[in-house]
């Protein structure tokens, strides 16, 4: 979930930000020393398809509806620097064009939702690299980015712990079990259609 | 097939479009630090709020378009208010100071961004600084977007026409790992024609 702005107070977004930038500037060093020329329209026409894959909406019971994020499939299919890079650059447009998300909690919306899926769900990813364990390494950082959401607002002192907690875990079971599912299944179609995008060097 | 562009009305005419986007950026930031240190008092709420309402009359970008796209904020209002609901810890001042804070970012940004061309708001980006990596992934969004939205929907219509059920989960997910096939297609040829104008993996 998109923080926007005006919901942390100063030393939150200071040090939420200060973490972010440094991560990016570590990863755009990484993406430097690659030589390989064509990765750079791949990742940009990949942001492109991230930002689509966003807009389309799964409908679940209740008429309700939820979204993609697809940090953990980006991240699978080019590699976590590449796919943290892409993250944070659809994060950045969305909250300057379409304004979910502001522009001083960016910081804290990029450790939310990019490093949580592209790093720590990546890392589970390596432990056994299958495609179901893809799935459940977005299901388990979609929750990590909700508890961090929480823990974010709770410092500065918006919310009560628990009552935070809870509301935002409930609010993000459904759309992190469809993140899984429907990871797996664009895992699978690629493997089926065209088995050999699964070996793009992943940096 | 039809879109509504993102920077929908920076194409109009008005003092506030011909503010130099850079010192619009630093004017919102310098505002939203500011909100956050001072204390909560009605006069400097009031003082910020008519600020914001004369801009967004000389913006004329239409009241109803700022409306709708404010209220995103409203889940995380609902969530201090549930704190506050539940729980004595806080007091009520906090849930209104931090409700009037995110609506004055809020509209200040819809400001911002409806009164900015796009390739303008990259220029001033790249005038503060961010690394050119991030400035061509912003411009291949948003030179692709529209692109890869059209293919996304002819798919989805294709879909539409062979059943009269609401589309499954599965489906969807099947289309949106095609449309990375896609996607990875288009960046080969992509790639091509920058090799053809004399790209040699280098940004500049």
């Amino acid at each position: 979930m998109h923080i926007p702005d005006g919901f942390l107070d100063l030393k939150t977004s200071v040090v939420s930000n200060l973490i972010s930038i440094s991560l990016l500037a570590y990863s755009i060093k990484k993406l430097n020393k690659d030589t390989d020329p064509q990765r750079i329209p791949l990742m940009g026409v990949s942001a492109a398809f991230v930002f689509v894959a966003q807009i389309i909406s799964f409908p679940v019971f209740g008429g309700t509806s939820v979204h993609l994020s697809g940090g953990v499939i980006i991240s699978v299919l080019l590699g976590p620097f590449s796919g943290f890079t892409i993250m944070s650059s659809v994060l950045i447009l969305q909250a300057i064009l379409l304004q979910h998300g502001g522009v001083l909690s960016l910081g804290a919306n990029i450790l939310n939702i990019a490093a949580t899926s592209c790093f720590i769900g990546y890392m589970i990813y390596r432990i056994y690299p299958r495609n179901i364990s893809a799935a459940v390494s977005s299901w388990i950082s979609t929750i990590l980015g909700a508890l961090l959401v929480s823990a974010e607002l709770y410092f500065s002192g918006k919310i009560d712990l628990k009552i935070g907690l809870i509301s935002m875990i409930l609010a993000h079971i459904v759309s992190a079990t469809t993140e899984a599912v429907v990871t797996y299944i664009i895992l699978l179609t690629i493997d089926k259609i065209k088995p050999n995008l699964r070996n793009i060097p992943k940096i | 097939m039809k879109h509504s562009f993102f920077d929908k009305y920076s194409y109009i005419n008005s003092p506030v479009h011909k503010i130099n986007p850079v010192l619009k950026l630093i004017l919102f930031l310098s505002i939203g630090i500011l909100l956050n240190i001072i204390p909560f008092q009605i006069v400097t709420y009031i003082l910020i709020g008519s600020v914001t309402l004369v801009i967004t009359y000389l913006s004329k970008v239409p009241l109803i378009f700022i409306l709708k796209r404010t209220l995103v904020i409203l889940p995380f209002v609902f969530v201090i208010a549930l704190t506050n609901f539940f729980s004595k810890l806080s007091e009520s001042t906090v849930l209104y100071k931090t409700f009037l804070n995110a609506y004055i970012m809020i509209t200040l940004l819809i400001l911002l961004t409806q009164t900015t061309k796009f390739p303008e708001m990259l220029k001033s980006l790249s005038y503060l600084r961010v690394p050119k990596l991030i400035l061509v992934l912003l411009s291949f969004i948003y030179r692709y977007f529209f692109i890869l939205i059209d293919e996304a929907e002819k798919m989805i219509y294709s879909a539409k026409i062979r059943t009269y059920k609401r589309l499954k989960i599965r489906t969807i997910g099947a289309m949106i790992g095609v449309l990375f096939i896609k996607t990875y297609d288009r960046s080969e040829r992509v790639y091509w024609s920058m090799l053809l104008r004399g790209f040699d993996g280098k940004i500049k």
